[in-house]
């Protein structure tokens, strides 16, 4: 009886806090609520099906230029097969982002970008005209990092290039390293288009598995990929200061922070939805803020930081990693930045859970 | 003060039917199969205890080891194992001790994954051992030719009752705190997403949506202990207990969590409900005649219930022993029945820089930890501790003499946006893993 009247008091009080409380300013989500299927949407239609079809097409004209190539090589055929490759390698900087659903299935970024790659085991295979991509001995033999050790080779003329490619091995190599990628974004590709995008705008929770946890589950491997890979290890900043250039990407093509700042390009490109609905818009409209500022005050004006401060450094990144280590230390640090945000405030701030295991919220 | 010892020590002693005892070991010891069993095959033996290079033991249990190999699915094995004989009543206070020791085991070899709700199964666990209800619709009546006992001191379900009271209720005291009442957060940021959801999904980006359901779940934590006790509220309380648990189920990642309080809180409902279950079931009576002697229930019983109650009640007050806010600093935070009370996340970035030489690295996380282990590592103080030990030494085998390790971490806490976290400047390895006292290097909140 006692017990009866306490809770009768109990629950009259709080209500009548509660009633107090709904005077409390309100923030900016009363209206409508955010629609993540118009978000999902934008990401498929504007970012993820234009840039496989966009990979697909430079995948098809390298083949083609390889083929020819490899039938006839010559300098000039060479140069051509460069041009067309290095595109094509710039181009993957903004598709690997989506490295989820049917590119995960594919293994896209193990089978694609292993490096730096192993030009032993490519001699080797060469060498010995016979060879199994699919084998995990082969996996830093393949990708763009070998297509790209192929075609520029390490202190050798282009003449000494064009007369290695005599050897039918090398050329069938080639020709097989190419197809297999160009294979897989078709594939990818042709998922997205048959089936993938209808599921992927269709799931509008935010736990693991779901559209929008995969893409900010991305966000953050890209940038940490960027990070770590692109700049951290070639610079020598997890190996005891020692620098090591030959870890750069595109080592032997001498592009590596221009598919950097692609890469952060491509980070951005999915934050912000391109010209459509994206994370900034889902952060405004419920309002997120760090400190005084909006969040996406603070992760736009980083971007801008960590694009400013990769252009600072020239490439060939792998000849600067001891010159300019400051200014790529710098580098780095704005990028620790970004991942804060990306990492901590954002999925915070979305209720975005990235883990399989039962939780109980602490 | 003697007399209402005295007066509580009758009412715990008043005869009552086991059969409430005898359904709750049943549900129970089933539950715990499903649940292992469904541990098992999500995988998370391996994740969680065969992949990891490292593991975080809770304070003092440094030397608890996960076995070697595939051995934990050993573990697992016997759990699910002396889950089911405790459920038959099968060698009922043996496979009791084991399952609680094994389950304990488990849990306490990475704080990674602790959860109140595994705190919970083992508290029961334990009691279990020394409950009688393993003499009543056992298969132990049969083996042992035994008579089920027929009547048992109201006391031994009282103890069952008064855990699950103590969960909800300072589950309840947990939630009296600003974020949770004045700024509905975690929910204000965890509801939201549900905003497609049908029906429903249209309010959960309303402001009021998260006040509501904090205060809701506030009162309801506070209150369904005692309406669960009272025999004239019992029903509504228990229509109460699956709408919270069926909401809760619904919107949080809790696992199996959910149904195992819709099950369990039967423990309330008067005998005969539990009585007409096992009427229901094959008859287990082997024996029709014989004296059976019915267990005790003695002052000194009472004495070690209140004990292990009053332990239970103070542990969570010890965070007031500590300065700064307890959701920042996490001192004090564990066993203290603090569920879904954050939304934290942080991000930790480790070098590691050899004294007296030049040498110095950054630290991969995902090169050392598993996905989850990282996430709590970053936002927990006593793991960045354990972490930057573990990289002390591993980076000792690599050659660095003296390896000073130190962390600049960002956290950030219902929806505050990160901030730095601890002192970036100190030498983490240095810090004395084996202490209590406050850790002054957190900055604070």
């Amino acid at each position: 009886m006692q017990v009866n009247f306490k809770i009768v008091l109990f629950l009259s009080l709080t209500s009548f806090l509660f009633a107090c409380k709904k005077e409390k300013p309100t923030d900016t989500t009363e209206d409508n609520p955010f629609d993540k299927s118009a978000l999902l949407a934008n990401m498929a239609d504007a970012l993820v099906t234009p840039t496989y079809s966009a990979m697909v097409q430079n995948c098809d004209s390298l083949l083609i230029q390889v083929n020819s190539f490899t039938a006839a090589p010559t300098e000039s055929g060479l140069i051509t097969l460069r041009g067309l490759f290095d595109r094509t390698y710039l181009q993957y900087q903004s598709t690997s982002i989506y490295g989820f659903g049917p590119a995960e299935d594919l293994n896209v970024r193990t089978n694609c970008n292993v490096f730096p790659t192993d030009t032993l085991k490519i001699n080797t295979n060469i060498a010995q005209g016979s060879w199994k991509l699919d084998a995990a001995t082969n996996t830093a033999a393949k990708g763009f990092p070998a297509i790209e050790f192929l075609l520029y080779g390490y202190k050798r003329s282009n003449s000494a290039l064009v007369a290695d490619f005599s050897n039918t091995n090398r050329c069938a190599y080639l020709v097989e390293l190419v197809n297999a990628i160009q294979q897989i974004f078709v594939q990818v590709r042709a998922t997205w288009n048959n089936s993938y995008r209808t599921a992927f705008v269709s799931q509008l929770g935010t736990d693991i598995g779901s559209p929008i946890g995969y893409l900010v589950n991305q966000l953050n491997y890209e940038l940490d990929y960027l990070k770590n890979a692109k700049i951290a290890n070639p610079v020598g900043l997890r190996s005891d200061g020692i620098p090591h250039p030959d870890n750069c990407e595109g080592f032997y093509g001498g592009k590596s922070l221009s598919y950097a700042r692609a890469t952060l390009d491509a980070v951005e490109q999915v934050y912000s939805g391109g010209k459509g609905l994206g994370f900034d818009d889902y952060l405004d409209h419920l309002g997120v803020t760090n400190g005084s500022d909006k969040l996406t005050y603070l992760i736009a004006s980083q971007i801008a930081k960590c694009r400013e401060k990769l252009k600072a450094v020239p490439d060939p990144l792998s000849t600067h990693v001891v010159s300019d280590k400051v200014l790529l230390e710098a580098a780095y640090k704005e990028l620790v930045k970004l991942l804060v945000y990306l990492k901590t405030d954002l999925p915070s701030a979305l209720g975005v859970v990235i883990t399989y295991q039962d939780g109980d919220g602490d | 003060m003697a007399t209402v010892i005295n007066r509580i020590q009758n009412i715990l002693q008043r005869d009552t039917d086991p059969a409430p005892l005898a359904v709750f070991r049943i549900a129970f010891g089933l539950l715990m199969f499903v649940s292992t069993l469904r541990f098992m095959l999500k995988g998370w033996v391996d994740t969680m205890y065969i992949q990891p290079k490292v593991f975080f033991p809770f304070f003092g249990w440094d030397w608890i080891q996960p076995l070697p190999g595939h051995n934990m699915y050993l573990v697992f094995a016997l759990l699910m194992l002396t889950s089911l004989f405790i459920a038959t009543g099968t060698l009922y206070r043996f496979s009791s001790i084991v399952f609680f020791l094994l389950f304990s085991y488990v849990e306490l070899i990475d704080k990674t994954n602790y959860l109140n709700h595994y705190y919970f199964i083992s508290l029961v666990a334990f009691l279990l051992i020394f409950l009688p209800a393993g003499k009543i619709y056992a298969v132990d009546n049969w083996f042992f030719k035994r008579k089920s006992i027929h009547t048992i001191s109201f006391g031994y379900i009282f103890v069952l009752q008064l855990q699950m009271f103590t969960l909800y209720f300072f589950a309840g005291i947990a939630k009296l705190n600003y974020d949770w009442l004045i700024e509905a957060q975690p929910l204000r940021i965890w509801l939201p997403p549900y905003n497609y959801l049908p029906l429903i999904g249209h309010y959960m980006e309303k402001t009021w949506v998260p006040y509501l359901f904090a205060w809701f779940g506030c009162i309801y934590d506070l209150a369904i202990g005692f309406l669960l006790f009272n025999k004239r509220t019992v029903r509504v309380a228990y229509l109460l207990v699956i709408v919270f648990h069926l909401a809760t189920g619904l919107f949080f990642n809790i696992g199996m969590f959910p149904w195992i309080m819709m099950v369990i809180t039967t423990i309330f409902f008067p005998a005969p409900f539990h009585r007409r279950l096992l009427n229901r079931l094959p008859k287990m009576d082997f024996i029709a005649n014989g004296i059976v002697a019915k267990p005790l229930w003695t002052s000194t019983i009472s004495f070690g219930v209140a004990t292990f109650f009053l332990i239970q009640y103070l542990i969570p007050f010890r965070y007031a022993l500590y300065p700064g806010k307890l959701f920042w600093t996490e001192q004090g935070y564990r066993f203290s029945w603090r569920v879904m009370l954050m939304e934290k996340a942080g991000t930790a970035l480790f070098t590691v820089e050899d004294k007296g030489s030049s040498k110095k690295s950054i630290i991969c996380n995902t090169e050392h930890l598993t996905y989850m282990q990282e996430k709590m590592m970053s936002t927990q103080p006593d793991m960045l501790v354990d972490y930057a030990h573990y990289l002390a030494k591993v980076f000792q085998n690599k050659g660095y003499s003296n390896p000073i390790v130190k962390a600049d971490v960002f956290v950030t806490v219902n929806g505050s946006g990160s901030k730095r976290f601890v002192d970036p400047t100190i030498n983490l390895a240095a810090v004395d893993r084996r202490s209590l006292c406050a850790k002054t290097w957190v900055y604070s909140y």
